[in-house]
């Protein structure tokens, strides 16, 4: 293979991606005046985007952020409805619920970054092997996909759960488990559509090997859907955690996380009110804001995320 | 048609077989000797002895899961281990409450869903139009407990019109007491599925208003109303109905959160409370049972699709 092919073909992948030869540096240079542009036109997806940083710089620092122990009891003020004190009122033990909210922050986002990490790089791996190897092992890949796909996520998540015991860990790797096959569909559909284009061909031709085929010159181009699921996934995973915590199986008492809080608050309706709803009305904000950043992503690069959505279920 | 037909039947078999050597392998998968997973930890050696040769667990893996599928076959999904009744007529005396459920949960969904979005594909870009997308992004994004709990906050402790806890009453025993008792359960999934098929019934109304005949049809003079209710939606319907398909599979294998919020006793309260009493032996059952009916009940939608739209008969999936 002679060097100027090398680099004919170099240049026609990186052009298809929408950069220039130099454009990683430029694009760097560029990103943030991008990022602002795209913002501009994106307002509900900024105002998300806001939320979604503030909340998790809480949970990180929630040692320092949340005004109170989340453990700490004060049997003197049970049950309490939002006050200066207690913004977003106290428990059935006194309990501070906005510190409870905040650091369940952290149950919720850990378990959501997780997922989406694990299953985004087992379901984008298999995707991309099983578009570029269309044969028998692309074949029995998907097969398995399919078969994850056929049992209702929450069953499958319940299921795991059950087999493996409560817990923070339990519940993840069930949300984790269920996650991957999503990714796994798309990375194929886009490598399959991806392997067709012209700069793929010629990068071929030009004699490159498969591992560059595969990462250097498909893999980037089909990246765009998998970022959109990615915020996908993570929405359901956070839905999936605190449900699988509101039934008792994920996350245990007295971990503050948003579904045990609401199971628990959900037997005090009658005396307090804002126990059981104000950590469902963080989780529905945090699921919104996640869900509205995705749409506007699938806005700016396409992709159909829909059905993913739609197999949330209950 | 037939041969179609046949095709998907077959596709169906490796789920099936996957689905029972998963639900097969869960009681060995816990932690710990599966005598004590299925008679419970408080099991005398005696008990325990007898659950050892009954399930046959002295034998080869292999030779269990044939045992296991031959039993299952003539219809034997074994005892409870708490109330030691036979796990089929466990899951026989719950399915009326689910089937009810579903459909009032469709109904709901569907009333809700298909209005919505026919306005907005036929008022694309208009206010209205986002105040639905808003509609339909908010039923998705909002925890199917969370609903529940603000209902029962509503109607059950603050207005006091609806019990609540709901409960299974036959809609043909007492129609007003069924509705009464369904409607809080129905009502939590049906905004969530009405999301779902506003934003299908949408996406394919925008796509066959751009068509072509819709355009001839614009142009010979037919009116606006006719012309999305009639021309349009007939075309747009096909894609809608998979998706409700697929919602109402997942709903008949029982809704394990809102039937808890609601302490209804479906299939999902009941697979719920087996999995909290560790009695596998429903779990295995009622899991089971579930993935075959979505599994049938993907292949229904798909056959109706495929009949209703000859195009498809000789389609593939990927």
């Amino acid at each position: 293979m002679s060097a100027p092919n090398d680099v004919a073909a170099e240049e026609m992948s990186t052009r298809a991606r929408g950069t220039d030869p130099s454009g990683r540096t430029r694009w760097c240079r560029s990103g943030l005046g991008r990022f602002r542009r795209w913002a501009a036109n994106e307002k509900p997806a900024a105002v998300a985007m806001s939320f979604l940083v503030l909340l998790s710089v809480a949970a990180i620092a929630a040692p320092i952020v949340a005004p109170y122990d989340p453990l700490q009891q004060d049997l003197g003020s049970i049950l309490k409805g939002p006050s200066f004190s207690h913004p977003f009122g106290t428990d059935e033990l006194g309990r501070d619920m906005l510190s409870r909210v905040i650091f369940g922050g952290r149950i919720s986002l850990a378990t959501a970054a997780i997922a989406v990490a694990i299953a985004g790089s087992v379901g984008g791996l298999a995707g991309l092997a099983a578009g570029y190897v269309e044969r028998v092992p692309g074949a029995l890949i998907m097969r398995f996909m399919d078969f994850l796909l056929a049992v209702p996520g929450i069953l499958l998540a319940i299921t795991i759960a059950a087999v493996l015991g409560n817990g923070f860990w339990p519940a993840t790797i069930a949300v984790t488990v269920i996650s991957i096959p999503a990714f796994a569909r798309l990375a194929r559909a886009s490598v399959l559509s991806t392997k067709q284009e012209e700069f793929v061909q010629s990068t071929k031709s030009a004699g490159a090997g498969h591992s560059y085929l595969m990462f250097r010159t498909i893999f980037p181009n089909a990246l765009s859907p998998l970022i959109v699921q990615a915020s996908v996934a993570a929405a359901t995973a956070i839905l999936l955690e605190a449900a699988l915590s509101f039934l008792g199986l994920g996350t245990q008492p007295p971990s503050p996380s948003w579904g045990t809080a609401m199971a628990l608050g959900k037997s005090y309706l009658k005396q307090s009110i804002w126990y059981a709803l104000m950590p469902g009305l963080v989780l529905t904000a945090t699921v919104f804001s996640i869900d509205t950043i995705g749409r506007a992503l699938q806005r700016t690069w396409g992709g159909n995320t829909l059905d993913s959505a739609a197999g949330r279920g209950a | 048609m037939l041969r179609y037909l046949g095709f998907r039947m077959l596709q169906i078999i490796p789920i099936v077989v996957l689905a029972s050597i998963g639900v097969f392998l869960m009681i060995h998968l816990v932690p710990g000797d599966p005598v004590l997973t299925v008679t419970g930890l408080e099991a005398s050696a005696d008990q325990m002895e007898r659950v050892r040769q009954e399930m046959g667990f002295d034998q080869p893996l292999v030779v269990q899961y044939v045992d296991w599928v031959q039993r299952v076959v003539s219809g034997d999904l074994g005892n409870s281990l708490v109330s030691q009744k036979p796990v089929a007529e466990l899951i026989a005396d719950r399915m009326p409450a689910t089937i009810q459920l579903t459909i009032a949960t469709m109904a709901i969904g569907l009333a809700l869903g298909i209005p919505f979005g026919l306005i907005s594909a036929s008022r694309k870009g208009s206010w209205i139009d986002k105040a639905l997308a808003g509609y339909s992004s908010l039923s998705l994004a909002v925890p199917t407990f969370v609903v529940g709990i603000v209902f029962i906050l509503v109607f059950g402790v603050t207005l006091e019109w609806l019990p609540t806890a709901s409960s299974y009453i036959p809609f043909w025993d007492d129609p007003g007491g069924a509705v009464k008792a369904t409607i809080g359960p129905a009502f939590t999934l049906g905004f969530f599925v009405s999301g779902v098929i506003a934003r299908f019934v949408r996406a394919s109304m925008v796509e066959v208003l751009d068509l072509d005949y819709i355009r001839t049809a614009r142009a010979k003079g037919v009116g606006e109303a006719k012309l999305v209710y009639k021309h349009a939606f007939r075309a747009a319907s096909l894609p809608t109905l998979t998706v409700v398909g697929i919602q109402f599979g997942t709903f008949l294998g029982g809704s394990l959160v809102t039937e808890s919020v609601f302490n209804y006793p479906g299939i999902g309260r009941l697979i719920l409370s087996a999995i909290l009493n560790r009695d596998f032996v429903v779990v295995q059952g009622a899991v089971l049972v579930v993935v075959i009916i979505f599994t049938l009940v993907n292949l229904a939608t798909d056959v109706l699709y495929s009949f209703l739209n000859p195009r498809i008969r000789a389609g593939s999936s990927g």
